[in-house]
C-alpha cells in the first residue's frame, strides 16, 4: 500500500484503511509499552514524586485521575471525528473506530468518575459534591452510556451505524456548552468546601509536572492499545460473520 | 422546497391534535401531577415551596416534554405516515422544521397552564418579571423541542424508544435546564438581571447551534 | 494514605475487569474461527490440503 496518497479524494478515501494498517501494525507491542509505561509511573508516583504540602497523600491520586479524564474527552473526539467521517464516506470501519472509542471511552470515564470520588472523600468527606468537573464528567457518562444502549437497543432493521454517528456528533458538539453552564452554575453557587482538585497552589513543580506528563504518555498508551485490540476484534467478528455466510452459502449450495 | 412544506407540515400536525385537545389537556395534567408528586415527595415549609417551586416546574415540563416527543412521533410511524411523507419530494430539512415547529408549539400550550399552575402551589412571587420569564421560557423551550423531535425520531428506531428518549434527550439538555432554572432564579431574586442575560444568551445560542445541527442532521437520521 | 490506595487499586480493578471482558470476547472469537475453519475444511473435502490457516491475525 503506497503511503503517499496522490490526491486529497484519495487521502480521505484510503484513511479508514491505512489507519487500520497502521493500529494492526502497532498491535503486537502496544500493549507491552502500555503496561511498562504505566509501571514506570508508577513507580514515580509511589517513589520518586514528592508528597504535596496541602493534601498529603491524596493529592497523588491527580496522577492517575486528570490523565484518565484527558483520554475521556480524546475518545469522545476520535468518536466525533469517525462519525463525521462515516457519515461522509460510509464505510465499516469508520463505524468501528466509532463505536470501539466510545467504549473504550466509556471505561475511562468510569475511571475519571472513581478516582475523582475517592479523592473527593477525604478532601471533601463525602464521595461526591457537585463541583464542576465532576458534575461535567458525570453528564458525559451519561452522554457515554446513552450511546453505548442506543446501539444496544436499535432495531435490526434500522441503520444502527448512522444513528449512533449522528449521537455521538451532537453528543461530542454539547459538551463544551455543558462545561461552560456547569461552571457558570457553580460559581453563581460555590461549594462551601475548598475545590483543589486541579493544580495544587501556584504553578506545578517540575517533578510533579514530569510525573503528570509521564503518567498521561502512559495512560494514552493503554487507551491506544484498548482500542487498537477492540478494532481488531471487531474487524475480525465481520470478516467471520462474512465467512459464515459464505460457508452457510455453499453448504446449501452442496445440499 | 423548503419552508411551504415545513408549514404544512405544522399545519397537518396541529390540526391533527387539534381533533383531539385531549392529548394537549392529558399532558397538561400529567406535568401539574408531578408538581403535586414533589410536594408530597419534599414535604417543603412555607419557606421551601419556594425554593422548590422553580425546580419542580422544571422537571415537570421536563418529564411532560419528553412523554409528549415520543408519542408525536409514535403517531406517524404506527400509520405508516412518516413513510408517506418520505416518498414525497419533502426536503428532510423542511420536515424536521416542520415537526419542531409543532413540538414547540405544544409545549408552550402545556406552558400556559403549567406555569400559572406551579405559580399558585408553589406561591411563588414573580414580581413583575413576567415578560423576561416568559422570554427565557420561550427559547428554552424552542432547544427543547429541537432536540425532543430529534431523538424521538433516533428513539422510536430502536425496541426500548420511551426509556432512551430521557436517557438520550436528558443530559444533552442539561446547558438548556440551567439556564432556564439559573436564569429565572435570577429574576425572581431580583437585582441580578446581568446573570439572567448571560443565561438568556447562552439559551439563544444552544438554540441556534443545536436547532441548526438537528436539521440539518435530520435526513441521516430518516433516511431508510 | 487509605484512599490514595484505594484511587490506584480501584483504577486498576476497573481497568482488569474490562481486560477480562476483552479477553472472554477474544475466547470466543478464537473458537469461533476454529469452528468455521473446520467447516470450512469438512466443505472442501479431500481436495484441498495443506494447513488452513484461521481468519485472524494469530493468537493474542
Amino acid at each position: 500500500m503506497s503511503w503517499w496518497p496522490r490526491s486529497w479524494r484519495q487521502f480521505w478515501s484510503t484513511l479508514d484503511g491505512r489507519t487500520y494498517h497502521l493500529m494492526l501494525s502497532a498491535r503486537p507491542w502496544i500493549g507491552w509499552l502500555a503496561v511498562g509505561s504505566m509501571a514506570v509511573v508508577f513507580g514515580l508516583v509511589f517513589w520518586w514524586v514528592p508528597l504535596e504540602a496541602v493534601q498529603g497523600y491524596p493529592q497523588k491520586i491527580f496522577y492517575i485521575h486528570v490523565p484518565s479524564a484527558w483520554v475521556m474527552y480524546a475518545a469522545f473526539a476520535v468518536v466525533f471525528a469517525s462519525s463525521i467521517l462515516y457519515l461522509w464516506k460510509r464505510t465499516a470501519l469508520w463505524d468501528i473506530f466509532a463505536r470501539c472509542a466510545a467504549e473504550v471511552g466509556f471505561l475511562f470515564t468510569t475511571l475519571a468518575l472513581v478516582t475523582g470520588m475517592l479523592w473527593g472523600k477525604p478532601i471533601w468527606g463525602t464521595f461526591w459534591a457537585w463541583d464542576a468537573r465532576l458534575t461535567s464528567t458525570l453528564i458525559l457518562w451519561f452522554i457515554y452510556g446513552g450511546y453505548l444502549l442506543l446501539r444496544a437497543f436499535a432495531r435490526p432493521d434500522a441503520d444502527v451505524a448512522r444513528l449512533a454517528a449522528v449521537v455521538g456528533i451532537i453528543g461530542f458538539l454539547d459538551v463544551p456548552i455543558i462545561h461552560l453552564s456547569v461552571l457558570w452554575w457553580r460559581t453563581l453557587h460555590p461549594e462551601p468546601v475548598v475545590m483543589i482538585l486541579d493544580d495544587p497552589g501556584g504553578g506545578l513543580p517540575a517533578s510533579m509536572l514530569i510525573t503528570l506528563l509521564a503518567s498521561l504518555l502512559a495512560v494514552s498508551l493503554v487507551f491506544a492499545w484498548l482500542w487498537i485490540q477492540r478494532v481488531w476484534q471487531e474487524r475480525t467478528a465481520e470478516n467471520l460473520a462474512l465467512l459464515e455466510i459464505l460457508l452457510e452459502r455453499r453448504e446449501r449450495g452442496a445440499r | 422546497m423548503g419552508w411551504r412544506a415545513a408549514g404544512a407540515i405544522l399545519a397537518k400536525d396541529l390540526r391533527l391534535e387539534l381533533r383531539r385537545v385531549e392529548t394537549v389537556a392529558t399532558m397538561v395534567v400529567f406535568a401539574v401531577l408531578v408538581a403535586v408528586i414533589f410536594v408530597f415527595a419534599g414535604d417543603p415549609t412555607q419557606a421551601d415551596l419556594r425554593r422548590l417551586g422553580p425546580g419542580a416546574l422544571w422537571v415537570s415540563l421536563l418529564f411532560a416534554g419528553a412523554l409528549g416527543f415520543g408519542r408525536w412521533f409514535a403517531q406517524e410511524e404506527r400509520n405508516q405516515a412518516l413513510q408517506g411523507l418520505l416518498v414525497s419530494p419533502v426536503d428532510r430539512a423542511a420536515l424536521f422544521a416542520g415537526k419542531w415547529a409543532g413540538a414547540t408549539i405544544f409545549l408552550l400550550a402545556l406552558e400556559c397552564a403549567l406555569v400559572p399552575a406551579a405559580v399558585t402551589m408553589y406561591q411563588l412571587d414573580l414580581r413583575g418579571s413576567w415578560p423576561e420569564l416568559a422570554l427565557l421560557l420561550a427559547v428554552v423551550t424552542i432547544g427543547y423541542s429541537a432536540l425532543g423531535t430529534f431523538f424521538a425520531a433516533v428513539a422510536a428506531r430502536t425496541t426500548a424508544g420511551e426509556l432512551l428518549l430521557p436517557i438520550l434527550l436528558f443530559p444533552l439538555s442539561v446547558p438548556l435546564l440551567l439556564a432556564g432554572a439559573e436564569g429565572g432564579q435570577a429574576l425572581i431574586e431580583g437585582g441580578r438581571s446581568g446573570d439572567y442575560w448571560n443565561w438568556l444568551s447562552l439559551a439563544v445560542a444552544f438554540d441556534v447551534i443545536f436547532g441548526t445541527v438537528c436539521t440539518l442532521a435530520f435526513e441521516y437520521v430518516i433516511e431508510e | 494514605m487509605t484512599w490514595y490506595l484505594a484511587a490506584y487499586a480501584a483504577f486498576w480493578a476497573v481497568l482488569f475487569g474490562y481486560l477480562l471482558g476483552v479477553s472472554s470476547r477474544q475466547q470466543k472469537l478464537v473458537e469461533r474461527a476454529e469452528q468455521l475453519t473446520r467447516r470450512l475444511a469438512e466443505g472442501a473435502g479431500p481436495a484441498e490440503q495443506g494447513p488452513v490457516e484461521g481468519a485472524g491475525e494469530g493468537e493474542r
